[in-house]
């Protein structure tokens, strides 16, 4: 059994459930979206967050984590005191923080998912680095919903906590995370990951569920897949304290009930949505989604 | 000629003495010999490999074909070989013996040929221009069956030398992208096709013998679709079929990021295994390889396997790369054959193979494609 497992997706790829969800299982530990990846130290990290990005709520999801497993709650005021906390260990490794963390939750392993980890290959790097012996669960989703919803993120209609960048094509985005997700799955061991389409866990939780957790090496009776298919009953499931409100996907924190789906793709070679590309990165959309399995 | 462990590996230039052509030539074991068939001109040629003599030796055709102790000419290939292959054994009810048949691909008006009393190669022609060229052939409960070679169809025949065939059962396969038909089984009285499919993933079917109900035994390349869209490699053995499949086919280098081929395992219920490959969900739950080990043995730019071969307890493969593997129950072991070939010479020696003698006098060939 792995110490560290970790959801490597896009945004807008229902990690947020998927978390979620995993993350309610007894011997797992989900937490909302820590992005620690993005720099070595701490300071670094909060200077990525807050002066690089001008986006604070990227440090939501780590505020909120550490609220919660220093004072069993978050409040205005716990997340005050993870805040200066976190103020005294300026030049701790994201390293060490991440162990820090493990030894909080032990023995229940954490489960982590931050779509910005990839977006960029540096990042995905130092996860390595950091985390040789985690387990790596890549998760899809169609490319055209996937681009829709992540338009609302970059078009800023939709407080997110993220930020991407206006100016990137969503399906660019969508290209780039699960480029660089493959070129890094394709280096480890087998069975240090596993794919799974978003749609196929949601549709039939009862299916895949138990087959993630056999991978893990962890239970898989009834009472454990039970518990992992009430993603609500997370702390994290809903919108934080004013001063932390977010750390996670904005739609899973108002609406984090795990929903009978059934989902219907859409053509990927008679998208409108893909017809309307650059030839140079149409190809690339057709040629990512046939390679992850998104076929007619 | 090396040696590792007990083991010796040489390579084989064809069949002395005959012109080999990939099309048309096949290789099986049978009694404990190895016989290559091959054509050469308008003849047949057998040839037998001969253990003292470390050689191959021409083999008679006059006095029939290759057969077992039993008598049991018709299972030659498609059961005790080491590959399917464009030659199978066939007798009608009006012939007297069996006959070799085989596949004439030039010919349209005439897909099949066979062996004649004089062990000339004579074309059939067929009724109605059909079948079209002839990709496999098996002799099952009494007829020839026959697969297209460019169309996933196939064709049956009690009687080949009367011309006439008629449709094998065949579900509409094309129309969900299937492309060909790679490789036709016998399994448990039942007739197993593996279809290579570039869209989804390869697929195998099963019907009984009169091809009349055909269900699905696997989809979607074993759900890794399409890293699984062909077949490159199957040997059966003790009703376990073992097939590799990977993206690729006939071009080693084709572009795109490159993945490793995969090695799967059907047992004798059709259950699926991978044997190296990937770890993946499924509908029939997970699946993670049982050798541990990851796709083309942890090489991704190793795209396909070029043969396959299996004795009581070891499977050997061989791989684009030039690469030779020994995999028993718990272990998976490189033979050290590189310095046996020039780096360039794997594909210009379409027609010859690898010979792999166990230290038990047990044989193998993986033929390089």
């Amino acid at each position: 059994m792995s110490q560290s497992f970790v959801i490597l997706s896009p945004p807008r790829s229902f990690s947020s459930v998927a978390c979620g969800m995993l993350g309610q299982h007894p011997q797992l530990y989900g937490v909302p979206e820590l992005s620690l990846f993005v720099a070595d130290t701490v300071d670094l990290w909060f200077n990525h967050h807050t002066r690089r990005l001008k986006r604070p709520q990227g440090t939501h999801g780590l505020l909120r984590t550490l609220a919660q497993l220093h004072e069993g709650e978050q409040t205005e005021s716990s997340i005050q005191r993870a805040w200066q906390w976190l103020a005294q260990r300026r030049d701790w490794s994201t390293a060490r923080l991440w162990s820090y963390l493990e030894g909080r939750v032990a023995p229940r392993i954490l489960v982590d998912k931050s779509p910005m980890t990839v977006l960029n290959a540096d990042f995905i790097e130092r996860l390595y680095r950091y985390l040789p012996d985690a387990q790596f669960l890549h998760l899809t989703r169609h490319p055209v919903p996937t681009a829709k919803s992540l338009a609302e993120i970059l078009s800023g209609s939709e407080d997110s906590g993220r930020r991407v960048g206006r100016d990137v094509n969503p399906f660019e985005l969508w290209c780039r995370a699960h480029g660089n997700i493959l070129d890094f799955c394709s280096v480890l061991p087998t069975g240090q990951s596993l794919r799974l389409r978003g749609e196929r866990l949601l549709e039939e939780p009862d299916l895949y569920l138990p087959q993630i957790c056999q991978w893990l090496g962890i239970r898989d009776d009834a009472s454990a897949i039970a518990a992992t298919k009430h993603p609500e009953l997370s702390p994290y499931a809903c919108i934080g304290p004013p001063n932390a409100r977010l750390g996670n996907d904005n739609k899973f924190l108002t609406a984090p009930e795990l929903r009978p789906a059934r989902f219907k793709d859409p053509s990927v070679a008679q998208s409108s949505e893909i017809l309307a590309l650059e030839p140079e990165l149409r190809a690339r959309v057709l040629s990512l989604a046939a390679e992850l399995d998104y076929v007619e | 000629m090396s040696s590792n462990q007990g083991t010796t590996l040489q390579p084989l230039q064809g069949a002395a003495g005959t012109t080999v052509s990939p099309d048309h030539n096949d290789y099986f074991v049978l009694g404990g010999h190895i016989y290559c068939l091959s054509t050469k001109g308008e003849t047949f040629v057998s040839d037998r490999w001969d253990i003292r003599l470390d050689t191959w030796v021409p083999f008679d055709l006059s006095n029939g074909a290759p057969h077992d102790e039993a008598g049991r000419v018709s299972a030659a290939v498609d059961q005790s070989s080491t590959q399917s292959g464009p030659f199978a054994y066939h007798q009608g009810a009006k012939d007297t013996h069996p006959i070799i048949y085989t596949s004439a691909l030039a010919s349209r008006e005439a897909p099949l040929a066979f062996m004649d009393a004089d062990g000339r190669f004579r074309r059939q022609p067929t009724h109605n221009g059909r079948p079209g060229p002839l990709g496999q052939l098996l002799h099952s409960a009494g007829r020839l069956i026959a697969a297209e070679r460019d169309v996933p169809r196939l064709w049956a025949s009690p009687e080949p030398l009367n011309g006439e065939w008629i449709s094998f059962g065949n579900p509409d396969w094309e129309s969900h992208g299937a492309m060909r038909i790679s490789h036709v089984l016998a399994h448990q009285g039942q007739i197993q096709v593996v279809l290579d499919n570039p869209d989804t993933g390869f697929e195998i079917w099963q019907s009984d013998d009169e091809g009349t109900n055909w269900v699905p035994v696997v989809l979607n390349g074993a759900y890794r679709y399409r890293r699984n869209a062909f077949v490159t490699a199957v040997t059966v053995h003790q009703g376990y079929r073992f097939l590799a499949a990977s993206s690729v086919n006939a071009d080693p280098f084709a572009s795109g990021r490159t993945v490793g081929f995969e090695l799967l395992v059907l047992g004798p219920s059709n259950r699926w295994d991978v044997l190296i490959g990937d770890c993946r969900c499924t509908p029939d739950g997970l699946r993670a390889p049982l050798l541990a080990r990851g796709p083309g043995l942890d090489h991704t730019d190793d795209h396909r396997v070029v043969g396959l071969g299996c004795t009581a307890d070891t499977l050997y493969l061989l791989t684009t790369h030039r690469r030779v593997w020994r995999l028993t129950e718990n272990e998976v072991e490189r033979l050290s054959i590189d310095n046996d070939l020039a780096p360039a010479s794997l594909l210009e020696r379409k027609g010859s193979v690898w010979l792999v003698l166990g230290s038990d006098g047990s044989m193998s060939l993986q033929p390089l494609s």
